[in-house]
């Protein structure tokens, strides 16, 4: 009896787990297009803080390629995604940490 | 009672006559801006608690024969300031006549003529001496006033070494690296740095020589 007990609760935590699992694969990815933009811009930030000083044309060179990996176009799809998101305050918060413009 | 008539009685302390210190006097843009505020290459000039977790992993490193030069630690946030406004003025066109100042950098972003107007032409001139001077030229972006390295949280350094590397972990357990490359971007390097607390850049080989307090 208490073997069918065990048995019983066993199969009702995998039977809410399979549930909770399931729950979690059918729902659609967060803010992709957010989570991209974060990323992107966290790596244009951080090569924005490498240009090498006294100059070195080499690693310029390196820091250029990451800028151009990273940075280009972030500018407007930060301006896309705070027009996207600007009735969300917990995101509007995370995306005005940005600075607006820094490319040319 | 007594002590209230001696108070009132006491003649005021004088007070002495302030006089506010004279603004420094701000000298224009131009290229002798630019050897100042230099970024350092050393270790001290880093921020605790990153500044002794460099020191004991470069320590580790050469006790265990590796190579370890070091380009940049410290970016001034003065220097980071002079880099980031004169590449807004050069590129993105910003009004010298706007450009918020900072202390200690009494720098004149707004030349002026000799009958005391803004010279734009002169202004723009300055600006594009030091971005030039700074080797600028061709960044297609604003340079940070914030990151690690302004921080003083963040090393760029080449490592090399010969053969294997026989390195002590943080917690003194000995670790022999048989794996290749033998550079910072060696990963098994890479966990006995983080035993440190000094991570490697997190975003692969686009900045080998970049570490910091958190990978960034």
């Amino acid at each position: 009896m208490a073997i069918d007990a065990m048995t019983a609760r066993r199969a009702l935590a995998a039977a809410l787990a399979s549930t909770a699992l399931l729950a979690a694969c059918a729902a659609p990815p967060s803010t992709p297009d957010l989570a991209a933009f974060l990323e992107r811009r966290a790596t244009c930030d951080h090569f924005r803080g490498e240009v090498p000083d006294p100059p070195d044309p080499e690693r310029m060179r390196a820091v250029e390629k990451g800028i151009a990996e990273s940075c280009t176009g972030t500018d407007a799809q930060l301006a896309a995604l705070r027009r996207r998101y600007r009735d969300d305050p917990v995101v509007s918060r995370q995306l005005a940490e940005f600075e607006d413009r820094v490319e040319p | 009672m007594a002590t209230a008539q001696a108070t009132t009685t006491t003649a005021p302390a004088a007070i002495p006559t302030l006089t506010p210190a004279p603004a420094p006097a701000r000298e224009p843009s131009g290229r002798a801006w630019v050897a100042r505020f230099p970024t350092s290459a050393s270790v001290a000039d880093c921020a605790p608690p990153f500044r002794d977790n460099l020191r004991a992993f470069i320590a580790a490193m050469d006790a265990a024969g590796a190579s370890v030069n070091i380009a940049a630690t410290l970016r001034p946030p003065q220097r980071a300031y002079l880099m980031h406004w004169c590449w807004c003025i050069v590129k993105q066109k910003a009004d010298p006549r706007t450009i918020p100042p900072l202390d200690g950098v009494p720098i004149a972003w707004a030349h002026v003529d000799a009958q005391g107007n803004h010279d734009a032409a002169a202004s723009l001139a300055g600006a594009q001496d030091m971005v030039e001077a700074y080797g600028m030229q061709a960044l297609n972006v604003a340079p940070a006033l914030q990151s690690n390295h302004i921080s003083g949280t963040a090393v760029d350094m080449a490592i090399s070494w010969n053969d294997n590397l026989t390195i002590l972990r943080r917690d003194g357990a000995s670790v022999t690296i048989t794996s290749q490359p033998r550079t910072g971007m060696n990963p098994d390097l890479k966990m006995v740095g983080a035993t440190y607390g000094v991570l490697k850049f997190v975003g692969g080989a686009s900045d080998m020589p970049h570490w910091s307090a958190d990978g960034h």
